[in-house]
């Protein structure tokens, strides 16, 4: 899709989206807060991984959230289905995998205050003298389960007992949109976690924009993508689904690449050339409503992904994490293509965790009560107006 | 088995590079000084292609150990070289200590 450099594009695309100030109240509200733990996250679909980290029967991983108190166990089973448990024995409420951590199950989960375990597929299988018990069904004892569902490999549990919504229901156009994609043909091949203090919606928002691309990362990656008058980055499209939405943009014809850059591209001579087929523009950022993302970038010998998740830890404490998800290089030129790839983008990301803590430092001032939002913010806006609505549902 | 492939011998002198961890070599990029970072990268750059070339017959995952050092003090060359190449000072940026980003490979 080409880039049209013509002012307040897309609030003439989308009429209906208003273009009224954004409360600074939810990221630096403690009540807020509290609130958003119930009606935010235990109540819709949250991402949590992809089947490809745990390919195998018995292959596990443990994520906390803290926001819900929980700690979830994700699980795939002896007839290779993923499931997710509250990671809690059933018996005394023992922390059944004490850290989070991947790993395979030896067979059997052994809860380590008095040896109760578990199959693979949460189901109660020994019980150490289970004859002094009474009327003890073993049925009824399993590991309690969360709901989960898998979309394009991606695993997403939601905490409700009963989802107002199915999975594909919440995806909405997003879940159309990136349907067949190809998100199989990459794996993940670094994480980043960098622990903030910031709210987790202020990291969210910092990302979910390029406006300030020229001139935070002037030092970085400030020319890297299509700027009008050589100044302002312009998006190229921008799709609002229900929850979620899409910019995209393209890369900069005239940027010009640094010299290890240049080298490593020329050699990168990779054959398998893996492309996703949906991606709208060279870079694509959909916001996956509440807390994550994902980001599908046209590389030189194969395009690549990534995520982020930002998890919060209380209402000025978050998590962010960021997944890269490439093919598997065929050899050492292209894998160190994708090195420098990660390492640049690693820097600029560095660079957005600082501003995140500054963002927050401003906002917790109360120095304004609101924030004014252009047309190439028209994205975080929706979010915004989504979480409103959401919290108001209460 | 000597410590580097013979072709590349000379680079001997710059080993304390070769690590296998990306939080290694932040480390070391981060404990070095302007000067011995433009030493490592004026030495490394002008045979990153022989280097690659050289590199190449193997698979990523699965090369002995010669090769396996000298790829890694490629992946220092590549950590060092935005700092080089593109931001020059690292008292420009406005980031997050690297200690502060956990890495995971």
């Amino acid at each position: 899709m080409q880039t049209r450099m013509i002012d307040k594009q897309w609030s003439e695309k989308y009429p209906d989206a208003d273009t009224g100030l954004v409360s600074t109240e939810p990221y630096i509200n403690p009540e807020h807060f509290e609130r958003e733990r119930e009606l935010i996250f235990r109540r819709h679909w949250l991402m949590m991984g992809r089947v490809g980290e745990i390919p195998e029967a018995g292959d596990y991983f443990v994520r906390d959230l803290a926001v819900c108190n929980v700690s979830v166990l994700i699980v795939r089973g002896e007839d290779d289905e993923v499931r997710a448990f509250h990671n809690v024995c059933p018996h005394r409420g023992n922390a059944l995998i004490m850290k989070e951590q991947h790993g395979r199950c030896p067979g059997r989960f052994g809860c380590n205050f008095h040896g109760w375990a578990f199959s693979p597929e949460g189901k109660l299988a020994f019980v150490p003298d289970e004859d002094n018990f009474f009327d003890l069904d073993k049925d009824q004892y399993g590991l309690t389960p969360i709901n989960c569902d898998i979309w394009e490999g991606f695993i997403f549990i939601n905490l409700s007992p009963e989802p107002a919504e199915t999975l594909r229901e919440f995806l909405g156009g997003l879940g159309t949109q990136l349907d067949g994609a190809g998100f199989e043909k990459m794996q993940l091949l670094k994480t980043y976690k960098v622990e903030e203090a910031a709210n987790w919606k202020t990291g969210l928002d910092a990302q979910n924009e390029l406006y300030h691309l020229p001139v935070q990362h002037r030092f970085t990656i400030g020319d890297a993508f299509v700027l009008k008058d050589d100044r302002f980055c312009r998006f190229s499209n921008v799709n609002l689904y229900n929850y979620h939405s899409v910019w995209s943009c393209e890369y900069n014809p005239n940027h010009k690449p640094l010299p290890t850059d240049a080298l490593l591209n020329s050699l990168d001579s990779a054959v398998n050339d893996v492309r996703m087929s949906q991606r709208i523009s060279n870079f694509d950022w959909y916001l996956l409503f509440p807390n994550s993302a994902i980001l599908l970038f046209e590389g030189v010998s194969g395009d690549f992904f990534m995520t982020y998740n930002f998890w919060p830890l209380g209402v000025d404490r978050s998590i962010w994490e960021m997944r890269y998800h490439f093919p598997e290089a065929e050899n050492v030129a292209q894998r160190l293509n994708q090195e420098w790839t990660i390492l640049r983008l690693r820097d600029t990301l560095m660079e957005d965790a600082f501003q995140h803590e500054q963002i927050q430092r401003g906002l917790a001032s109360r120095a304004r009560s609101h924030m004014i939002m252009q047309d190439e913010e028209l994205p975080i806006r929706h979010f915004h107006r989504v979480l409103e609505h959401e919290m108001a549902r209460a | 088995m000597a410590v580097l492939p013979e072709p590349f011998l000379d680079l001997e002198k710059y080993l304390e590079w070769s690590l296998p961890t990306e939080r290694e070599r932040i480390a070391k990029r981060v404990g070095s000084s302007l000067d011995e970072i433009h030493e490592f990268y004026d030495a490394m750059w002008g045979r990153l292609e022989e280097i690659i070339v050289y590199l190449n017959q193997y698979h990523y995952a699965e090369m002995p150990e010669d090769a396996q050092r000298l790829c890694n003090m490629a992946l220092s060359l590549v950590e060092v070289c935005n700092l080089v190449e593109m931001y020059k000072n690292p008292a420009r940026l406005n980031m997050v200590e690297a200690e502060r980003f956990d890495t995971y490979q």
